[in-house]
């Protein structure tokens, strides 16, 4: 009993460590990628980058969001009625998991109630553009 | 006893006025204190010579020619950017646009954007870019021109323009704001890139705002 017990608790401690690696990873890569532009609380700059923290735009783009952060985007969007045409440079030399680290902190810091991105999600999305 | 009570006062009395000495000589310092002109000054016949900004003429948002003097007798804030720069000039830019907010009703303050990429950013891709940002003239000029003119000038303002085509964008340059004096001089300069220091940088501004 008391050694299940004790598998059971490092179990979990040694789970939640991971996950929580996972999304400090996430948190260092926006950092390091995308703060430059889209700023630490990810409200972007004015009508000139646009923000991340558009629930609605997110969601509608899901399965373009790996293609973009990975090989970049240009032409006009659209983000709550406002326009913007900033090229935006991709980093081809993300891996699928850090791709979705960063999706996944993105989410967890901005939006409530979106499913999780996993690293499988990222692979089929990149499908479409590579 | 009597006496030497008011030997007690007299000497306290005195110390006070020292201490009043001194806090007036400190307050004279602090007025007269100015911020220094950066870079070597030169000696020539005994004069020093401290450098400037050379003469410059340019192109802003509206195709209008600006020059230094044409910026008026004003002190503004410069810095070097590009606008499909994908790095740190939206960092910078956030930077310019807090002085921009905190001294847009003060006339004796303006800003001077210098793109270091002039093939690509003409006077009309910067008056788009400045109207994202909300940029107004004429407190906010956004300069392009002859492309050696751009990166040589850079050097005087201690800043780096350089063409690298490894670069992320194709250029390498510094992302320093510059404050330059009515008189062409840099007194003073941070990292654009980081809040900290743009807010000791901005009491340097004040600073030379009541330097009259």
């Amino acid at each position: 009993m008391k050694v299940k017990l004790l598998i059971i608790i490092l179990v979990t401690s040694f789970i939640s460590s991971c996950l929580d690696n996972h999304n400090s990873e996430g948190a260092r890569l926006y950092l390091q990628h995308c703060t430059p532009c889209h700023m630490e609380n990810g409200e972007g700059l004015k009508r000139l980058i646009p923000p991340l923290t558009n629930t609605e735009f997110l969601q509608e783009n899901r399965s373009n969001l790996p293609c973009w952060i990975k090989h970049g985007m240009s032409g006009p969007i659209q983000i709550g009625g406002v326009e913007y045409d900033q090229i935006m440079p991709g980093v081809p030399t993300l891996t699928d998991t850090e791709i979705a680290n960063i999706l996944n902190f993105i989410q967890t810091a901005w939006h409530e109630g979106l499913t999780f991105i996993s690293e499988n999600e990222v692979k089929d999305a990149l499908k479409e553009c590579e | 006893m009597k006496k030497s009570k008011t030997n007690i006062i007299f000497r306290n009395g005195g110390i006070y006025l020292v201490f009043l000495i001194l806090l007036m000589s400190c307050n004279a310092k602090q007025k007269e204190y100015k911020l220094p002109i950066i870079g070597y000054p030169e000696i020539t016949n005994g004069d020093t010579i401290y450098p400037r900004v050379r003469d410059f003429s340019f192109l802003n948002q509206d195709s209008s020619i600006v020059t230094n003097e044409e910026l008026g007798d004003v002190i503004y804030i410069a810095d070097f950017f590009f606008t499909s720069c994908p790095t740190i000039c939206p960092k910078v830019k956030q930077q310019m646009i807090r002085i921009y907010d905190k001294y847009f009703d003060d006339d004796r303050i303006k800003l001077v954007s210098f793109t270091v990429d002039p093939v690509r950013d003409t006077p009309s891709r910067l008056k788009s870019y400045s109207e994202k940002l909300d940029a107004k003239l004429p407190k906010w000029h956004f300069l392009t021109g002859e492309k050696d003119s751009l990166h040589s000038i850079s050097g005087d303002y201690m800043s780096i323009a350089l063409e690298n085509p490894d670069a992320p964008g194709g250029f390498d340059h510094s992302g320093r704001l510059i404050l330059v004096d009515t008189e062409g001089h840099v007194r003073a300069f941070c990292n654009g890139t980081d809040p900290e220091e743009v807010t000791e940088f901005l009491k340097k501004i004040d600073h030379l705002l009541n330097e009259g």
